[in-house]
C-alpha cells in the first residue's frame, strides 16, 4: 500500500516536472521579451534592416511584435498613431501582429520594472527615464541608421544619451505646459494675458466677479499638483537663475528659499480668496479639464497636449467652442521660463530575438506620416529633422514663443529626489485644502531632500 | 522502527513539494526583503548597503508617522466602535423575525461589492456638488457642506467611517456564526434562575462568545493596520499626509518615489508592528477568554 503510494507520489511529481519543463519551454520566447513568433526562423534572423523594398521581399513570416507604452489612450490621434504604425507595418510585415501592451498611468513602469527583471519585456518600449539603459536593458542604438535621422537636439538628449551612447530615440520635444485660458471669455470680460503675478491675481477675481472659476484643477491627480507647483517654481526660481537647481543640489539654496515660499504664499491667496473649484482635490485632471471645457472656467494649469484634448472634450460634451489662449506662469517681476523635456522616447528590447523586425518597427514608429500628426496632438516639436509637425491651433504658436525666450530645459525635479517633490507636492493639496502656508511647513521637504539626496542622478 | 522510519521519509516526501514552493516563494523573498531594507535601491540597479539608515528614516518621514499614526487610529476606531456595534447587530438579527433573512443579507452585501467600485462610488456621493452635499444644502445646512475628502480634518475620519460600511456586515456575520453555536439550554436554564435581557448576555454571550472576540478583533486590528485601498484610491494619502496609512506610506515609497530599499525597511516595520499589536491583543483577550 505504501509502495504505491510513494510510487503514485513519484509518478506525480515526474509529471508536475515534465509539466514544469514545457512551460519553461513556452514562457521561454515571452521571457525573453521576444513576443510570441510563430515562425521560429524570426527569432534568429540577425540581418539588418535595411529599407522596406529588402524587408518585404523576404518577411512574409507570422510573428507577434510587443509594444509596451503608458500614454495610448482612446484619444483620437493616439488612436490614430497606433492604426497607422499598424498600417506602416503591415506593408513590411504583411503577417506579423503588432501587440500593444498598454498600462496607462505610472504602473506601466512597475510592471515594465518586473517585466525586465523576469525577461519578459515588450521588444519595443516606450520611456522616460535614464533608469532603464544604465540597468542594461535596452540596445545600444548608437550606429543604427535611425540615428541620422536625428537633429542635433535629439542626437544630445539626456532621455537616450548615456556615456556617449545612444539607447533610444527621442520622440517629441515638448515644452512642460503653462496656464491655457479661454480667450472668448477673456475678450468678453475685457481681460488680457497676465505678465506678473499681481496681474494674474487680478484675471483672477474679474473671472471669480464674473461667476466663473477662476482655475480649474484636478489634483486627486496629484501629478497635476506637482506640474501646477513645479511650473511657478520655475519662472520663481530658474527665470533669473539658471543654476538654481545645481545650487539647491549643492545645499547653497535651501527650501525655505523665498522663491519657494513665494510660490506657496500664492497657493494661499488663491485659495483664501476662492480662486479654485472646490472640488479641486477630489475630482481628476479629465474632469477638471470637462469643467473648462465646459466653459465655467476661465483657466486650467495643464501640458502642451491642452489644444487637442480640450478640442476632443468640446466636441465630446456638445460644449460651446471657443479659441485657446496661453501664457506662462510667472514672478512677480514678470519673469517667465518654460522647460522643454522629451515627452517620450523609444527603445528595443535589448533581449529581443526580434531584433531586424523591432528596428524596422522603430523605422514605422519614427516616419514622417506617422509621427508627424501624433506630435502635433502631443503639442510637441519633433527631434527627427525629416519630421514636419504642424499645429492646427494657433495657441501653439504663442506657445511656441515663449518657448523660444526660454534659456533652460532643466526642471526643479531633476536636481531633488522624489521624496522631496511629493513633499512639495504635498504641501501643495495642503494648501489647497485650506491649511495656512507655514515656512516651517517646508522643513519636511528639506529632511526629504537630505534623506534621499543619494538617489539624484543630475541632469548634466 | 523500520516502519515508523519508512512512515517518516513518506511523510517528508509528500511534505516536499509544498515546502519546496514555501521556501522558494515565501522564505527566499522575505530573507531578500530584509537584505534589501538595509540598502539603497532603486529597484532596477545595484542594491547600494546602508545600514540602518532606512529604518532611522522611518520615523522622521511624515508619510511614514502620520500614516502610523492614521493606522493605529483606525486599529483603535476598529475595537472600541466597530467591534460593538458588529456585536449589537449580530445579537440583533440573530433573533427571529419576519425580515430576518433580508436584513442579514442587506449587512453582509457591502462585503461582497469590491472595494474599487465601493471607493469610486463613495468618492462621487462626497464631492463638493455631491449627494451627501445637496442632502445637507436641502436640509439648511449650508455651512456643514465640505469637500469630505478634500479638507485635512474630514478625509480620514470619512475613510474609517467609509470602512466601517464594510467591516461592520463581515464582523456581524462572525459574530452571528458564534452566537448561533451558544447551545439555547443554556439560555433556558439560566432563565429558569431568573436571568432575563442583559444579564443573559452578561453571563451567557459573551463569556460564550469570547473566542468570536478574540478572532473578530485580530481580524480588525490587523485589517486596519493594512489598510490601503481605500485611501489609495480616495484621497492618495492627501490633502498633506492627512489620510496616509502604514501600507500606503509604504507603497508609494516603493512605487512613487522608486525607494525600493526604504519602502522594504517600511515593510518590514510594517509587519512587526502588526506582529506585536496582534500579540498583545490576542494575549489580552485570551486572557479575558479563561477570566470569563
Amino acid at each position: 500500500m505504501k509502495k504505491k503510494a510513494i510510487s503514485s507520489l513519484l509518478a506525480v511529481l515526474c509529471v508536475i516536472f515534465v509539466l514544469a519543463a514545457c512551460s519553461n519551454g513556452n514562457s521561454g520566447n515571452a521571457s525573453n521579451g521576444s513576443g510570441t513568433p510563430v515562425n521560429s526562423e524570426s527569432a534568429t534572423v540577425e540581418a539588418d534592416h535595411t529599407g522596406e523594398d529588402d524587408a518585404a521581399a523576404s518577411n512574409d513570416e507570422e510573428f507577434t511584435i510587443r509594444v509596451g507604452s503608458w500614454f495610448l489612450d482612446d484619444r483620437p490621434y493616439q488612436q490614430a498613431y497606433m492604426k497607422a504604425v499598424e498600417e506602416g507595418y503591415k506593408k513590411l510585415y504583411p503577417n506579423a501582429k503588432i501587440q500593444w501592451d498598454i498600462t496607462l498611468g505610472a504602473t506601466y513602469f512597475d510592471k515594465l520594472k518586473a517585466q525586465f527583471a523576469s525577461d519578459s519585456a515588450p521588444d519595443v518600449t516606450f520611456f522616460q527615464k535614464k533608469d532603464w539603459f544604465k540597468a542594461g536593458n535596452f540596445m545600444d542604438l548608437t550606429n543604427e541608421p535611425i540615428v541620422s535621422r536625428l537633429t542635433d537636439a535629439g542626437k544630445k538628449s539626456p532621455a537616450v544619451l548615456y556615456e556617449g551612447k545612444l539607447f533610444g530615440v527621442p520622440l517629441g520635444s515638448t515644452p512642460a505646459g503653462g496656464v491655457w485660458y479661454n480667450m472668448d471669455l477673456f475678450n468678453e470680460l475685457g481681460l488680457k494675458p497676465p505678465t506678473t503675478v499681481q496681474e494674474f491675481m487680478d484675471v483672477c477675481e474679474k473671472l471669480k466677479a464674473a461667476g466663473k472659476t477662476p482655475i480649474a484643477l484636478g489634483f486627486k491627480d496629484v501629478w497635476t499638483a506637482q506640474l501646477f507647483m513645479s511650473l511657478w517654481l520655475q519662472s520663481y526660481g530658474f527665470a533669473s537663475d539658471t543654476d538654481y537647481g545645481m545650487k539647491m543640489y549643492n545645499g547653497e539654496i535651501n527650501f525655505d528659499d523665498p522663491a519657494i515660499q513665494a510660490v506657496f504664499k500664492n497657493f494661499q491667496t488663491m485659495q483664501e480668496k476662492g480662486y479654485f473649484n472646490k472640488n479641486a482635490l477630489s475630482i481628476d485632471w479629465p474632469a477638471s479639464a470637462q469643467l473648462f471645457a465646459s466653459g465655467d472656467a476661465g483657466m486650467i494649469v495643464q501640458g502642451p497636449y491642452m489644444p487637442g484634448t480640450n478640442k476632443d472634450n468640446i466636441q465630446k460634451g456638445g460644449f460651446k467652442p471657443f479659441q485657446l489662449g496661453y501664457f506662462p506662469l510667472m514672478d512677480d517681476k514678470g519673469n517667465t521660463q518654460v522647460p522643454v523635456g522629451t515627452n517620450a522616447s523609444l527603445a528595443i528590447n535589448a533581449k529581443t530575438k526580434l531584433v531586424p523586425e523591432s528596428k524596422a518597427l522603430l523605422d514605422v514608429m519614427t516616419s514622417s506620416e506617422v509621427l508627424g500628426s501624433w506630435l502635433a496632438g502631443e503639442g510637441a516639436l519633433s527631434y527627427f529633422t525629416d519630421v514636419q509637425v504642424k499645429f492646427d491651433d494657433p495657441v501653439m504658436d504663442t506657445l511656441k514663443q515663449y518657448v523660444d525666450k526660454s534659456s533652460f530645459s532643466n526642471r526643479i525635479e531633476d536636481f531633488i529626489p522624489t521624496s522631496a517633490t511629493t513633499a512639495m507636492t504635498d504641501l501643495v493639496t495642503k494648501v489647497i485644502s485650506g491649511a495656512p502656508f507655514h515656512p516651517s511647513d517646508l522643513k519636511a521637504v528639506q529632511d526629504a531632500f537630505e534623506k534621499d539626496k543619494a538617489t539624484v542622478v543630475l541632469p548634466y | 522502527m523500520n516502519l515508523n522510519r519508512r512512515k517518516f521519509w513518506t511523510g517528508v516526501l509528500f511534505l516536499l513539494p509544498a515546502l519546496a514552493v514555501f521556501l522558494l516563494f515565501f522564505y527566499y523573498p522575505f530573507l531578500e526583503s530584509v537584505y534589501y531594507s538595509f540598502t539603497l535601491w532603486n529597484g532596477s540597479g545595484k542594491p547600494e548597503f546602508i545600514g540602518w539608515d532606512n529604518y532611522v528614516n522611518l520615523f522622521t518621514d511624515p508619510h511614514m508617522t502620520d500614516g502610523l499614526q492614521n493606522s493605529l487610529k483606525m486599529a483603535v476606531f476598529g475595537i472600541v466602535v466597530q467591534n460593538p456595534l458588529a456585536l449589537l447587530v449580530a445579537v440583533l438579527i440573530n433573533k427571529r423575525f419576519r425580515t430576518g433573512a433580508f436584513i442579514r443579507t442587506a449587512i453582509y452585501f457591502p462585503v461582497i461589492v469590491s472595494l474599487v467600485v465601493t471607493s469610486v462610488v463613495w468618492g462621487q456621493l462626497l464631492q463638493f456638488d455631491g449627494f451627501f452635499n445637496e442632502i445637507l444644502n436641502r436640509l439648511g445646512l449650508e455651512s456643514w457642506t465640505r469637500d469630505w475628502l478634500g479638507t485635512l480634518k474630514t478625509s480620514f475620519p470619512t475613510i474609517i467611517l467609509l470602512s466601517q460600511w464594510q467591516a461592520i456586515g463581515f464582523c456581524a456575520v462572525i459574530y452571528l456564526a458564534g452566537l448561533q453555536s451558544i447551545p439555547p439550554d443554556m439560555y433556558e436554564a439560566a432563565e429558569l434562575e431568573g436571568a432575563r435581557g442583559f444579564t443573559l448576555f452578561r453571563n451567557i454571550t459573551l463569556p460564550m462568545l469570547m473566542p468570536t472576540v478574540t478572532i473578530v478583533l485580530f481580524l480588525t486590528v490587523v485589517g486596519a493596520l493594512k489598510l490601503f485601498d481605500l485611501p489609495y484610491i480616495m484621497t492618495n494619502g492627501g490633502p498633506g499626509t492627512s489620510s496616509y496609512t502604514l501600507f500606503l506610506a509604504v507603497y508609494n515609497a516603493a512605487f512613487r518615489e522608486n525607494n525600493y530599499g526604504y519602502a522594504t525597511a517600511g515593510g518590514i516595520f510594517l509587519a512587526v508592528c502588526i506582529i506585536v499589536v496582534s500579540v498583545v491583543q490576542l494575549s489580552v483577550t485570551r486572557r479575558r477568554e479563561v477570566e470569563l
